[in-house]
């Protein structure tokens, strides 16, 4: 029998959805992937969620909602973490209790707990239960997980060979991969910045080398795994000279980003290097505001070019 | 060397017993006033949790006293306080002051490396002298622990709240000026003895309260705005479930700590709602409260700063306990702007709502 399997669009979807989807496809599932975010969706999980939750965690539960009759199964991990020695934020790892406790009537949640804090091969002891769940072989579930793992570095790598010569001014643009390539939430930022003539590189456009180099820098190891990409990236970008300015995104109410975008802007504000913004979306944000400000901001990079 | 470190509470008193006994000079940052929040509020990211800003406003106020080593812990995440030391020294560096921070990171129980760290920060100091210091202020954190759940046992039932309020202040500076570890006990006896001296309602069964949430705010009454002792005025029993010595274990990674047993209860009441731990104390939030449902408690109060990640989690799942176990439960978030008025009204209406259940439940 074939499950179909629901896939929230929203938060680490944005960074894994290749790799998740064709899991399940391999193990023959169907995947529903829920729509793109829109304003009923936003508007439904801000209704859902505490008042106190981060924009993206609201947006997750928008999602679930959407999601939650069409399916047999929701994948929502529990993902404490994905390299050795880190965490990701806590929210990842309340994400299930979160869902469960706050929308009602939700079909059967595949929770399983992906930790590879220790070690990077325990994914697989989570690959197999969720096997167990769906009644799928050791090998079968082996096999799956090889062709994702697959297909996550081929999105690796075409991520990295996204960069263009054509524009005239390149930007960096920092930010969890869930706010800034969500068309709603970011507002076709990215989109917005080429149309003005703009090229934009993000961190899952650095090779992880180059991030893993940089942040060895830091007096004290980063423990939050998006964070420190996002603190390696924006160290990255100060040092070259082919940026010509850094946008850090960041939503409401996100720990991790209080204190790492806090580092990001002191470190910029002390060398000076390129002119820094930094926006903060939410639910409230509107789209006349944020041009602005982009448009100011490219003017003054425009000024500064010539 | 002159050492400072954040207030939390009655921290203070320990660990300034710990500081001096070894030899150093300490100076403590003033007691926490407005002033104080202003200061870290003004210097702070503006979206990091209360904690962090207290922190600040306390260091400023110590390095303009003439501190210049600061003390503060550490963590390996996920909760951000494992990274509010190394944001606080870019904050207190741009602001130009000159400093060294200590930071001790969680030893994760391995007394090698705490030794090593501690070494670094004593040099040549014999491993005696570390005990003996330890020990006392080991003695005094225990003492100050004693003395709060004497005070929160005792303040509903007196007539006069105020006059026992007085009392516990009285001797929390008794056990600060304790020089030795007998006296320290003594002078816990001491106040007890006086406290139960004091008049009492007579047939009083007052309502009984749970207090969980994130530990700063818990610990440190300018964040909550005194609520242990708001509500034993208005005649409630306050139970706290998290204290100092709680958290110095848990700091210190005593890492026979994870196997007490009353951790493991917590564990265990919490499953059927947060299976994983999840950061900071969210999950002893969520066992707590099912404790606290099954010990006959009439409500819980649930204490976090603004947008504290891991307690958001608890918060998010206390509303279904709430409903299972038929246990009121009340969250609250304190950052810089809470105001008293708004605070005691949301408390007042609380309490009112508990023993209109109580007396349902009688009739």
């Amino acid at each position: 029998m074939s499950f179909k399997i629901g896939i929230p669009k929203a938060l680490l979807y944005y960074k894994y959805y290749r790799g998740w989807n064709k899991f399940f496809e391999e193990l023959g599932c169907e995947v529903v992937n829920s729509d793109k975010s829109t304003k009923d969706i936003v508007d439904k999980g801000v209704s859902l969620s505490v008042d106190e939750a981060c924009f993206p965690v609201k947006l997750f539960l928008g999602h679930v909602d959407y999601l939650k009759d069409k399916v047999d199964y929701l994948f929502i991990p529990r993902v404490i973490s994905v390299q050795p020695r880190e965490y990701l934020c806590p929210k990842f790892m309340g994400l299930p209790d979160m869902v469960r406790h706050n929308i009602d009537r939700i079909p059967p949640i595949i929770d399983t707990t992906i930790n590879m804090r220790s070690r990077k091969r325990d994914l697989l002891k989570s690959a197999f239960e969720v096997g167990d769940i769906l009644g799928k072989g050791y090998i079968e579930v082996t096999k799956a997980l090889f062709k994702a793992l697959r297909e996550l570095r081929r999105y690796k790598k075409e991520m990295l060979d996204k960069s263009h010569d054509r524009f005239d001014y390149k930007i960096g643009l920092l930010g969890h991969e869930y706010i800034i390539y969500d068309p709603h939430v970011s507002m076709n930022l990215i989109k917005k910045l080429r149309k003005m003539g703009v090229d934009v590189i993000t961190s899952e456009m650095v090779d992880d080398q180059i991030l893993e180099e940089q942040a060895k820098g830091f007096s004290k190891d980063m423990f939050w795994t998006l964070s420190k990409s996002m603190l390696g990236s924006a160290y990255h970008f100060f040092e070259r000279d082919d940026i010509d300015g850094i946008i850090q995104l960041t939503a409401f109410g996100c720990g991790p980003d209080s204190l790492v975008g806090e580092m990001v802007e002191r470190e910029s504000k002390r060398r000076r290097s390129q002119p820094f913004i930094s926006l903060n979306l939410d639910e409230h944000t509107g789209e006349a505001g944020l041009v602005t400000r982009l448009e100011a901001f490219i003017d003054m990079i425009r000024w500064e070019g010539a | 060397m002159k050492i400072t470190f954040p207030h939390m509470g009655t921290m203070a008193i320990p660990a300034k017993a710990l500081f001096e006994e070894l030899g150093f000079d300490v100076i403590l940052p003033p007691p926490i006033t407005k002033k104080t929040l202003d200061l870290g509020v003004k210097h702070s990211p503006e979206f990091a949790c209360l904690p962090l800003k207290m922190n600040v406003g306390n260091y400023i106020e110590a390095l303009e006293l003439g501190a210049d080593t600061i003390i503060m812990g550490g963590g390996v995440g996920p909760c951000r306080f494992g990274y509010y030391g190394e944001v606080q020294k870019e904050i207190l560096r741009d602001l130009g002051y000159e400093f060294e921070m200590i930071i001790f990171e969680p030893m994760q129980g391995r007394w090698k490396d705490f030794y090593k760290k501690v070494r670094s920060l004593l040099g040549k100091m014999s491993l005696l002298k570390l005990k003996s210091a330890w020990d006392k202020g080991w003695a005094k954190a225990k003492a100050v622990d004693r003395l709060d759940s004497l005070i929160n046992k005792t303040r509903p039932y007196l007539i006069d709240p105020k006059k026992g309020t007085q009392i516990y202040k009285e001797g929390l500076s008794l056990v600060d000026e304790s020089n030795d570890i007998k006296n320290i006990e003594k002078s816990v006896d001491l106040i007890e003895g006086r406290l139960n001296c004091l008049k009492r309602k007579k047939n009083f069964k007052p309502l009984k309260v749970g207090l969980v949430g994130e530990i700063y705010v818990v610990l440190e009454p300018f964040t909550n705005l005194n609520i242990e002792e708001k509500l034993g005025e208005l005649g409630v029993l306050v139970d706290r479930s998290i204290f100092l010595t709680d958290w110095i274990k848990e700091h210190m990674a005593l890492n026979l700590f994870r196997d007490l047993k009353h951790n493991r209860n917590v564990r265990e009441a919490a499953k059927p709602y947060l299976n994983h731990f999840v950061g900071g104390h969210g999950i002893e939030s969520v066992g707590e409260t099912v404790l606290y449902s099954r010990e006959g408690y009439d409500g819980v109060i649930h204490l976090l700063p603004f947008t504290c990640m891991p307690e958001i989690i608890a918060q998010s799942v206390l509303p279904t306990i709430s409903k299972e176990k038929d246990i009121p439960v009340l969250s609250l978030s304190v950052d810089e702007h809470t105001g008293d008025a708004g605070f005691v009204t949301r408390l007042e209406a609380f309490i009112d709502l508990l023993a209109r259940k109580k007396e349902e439940v009688v009739v």
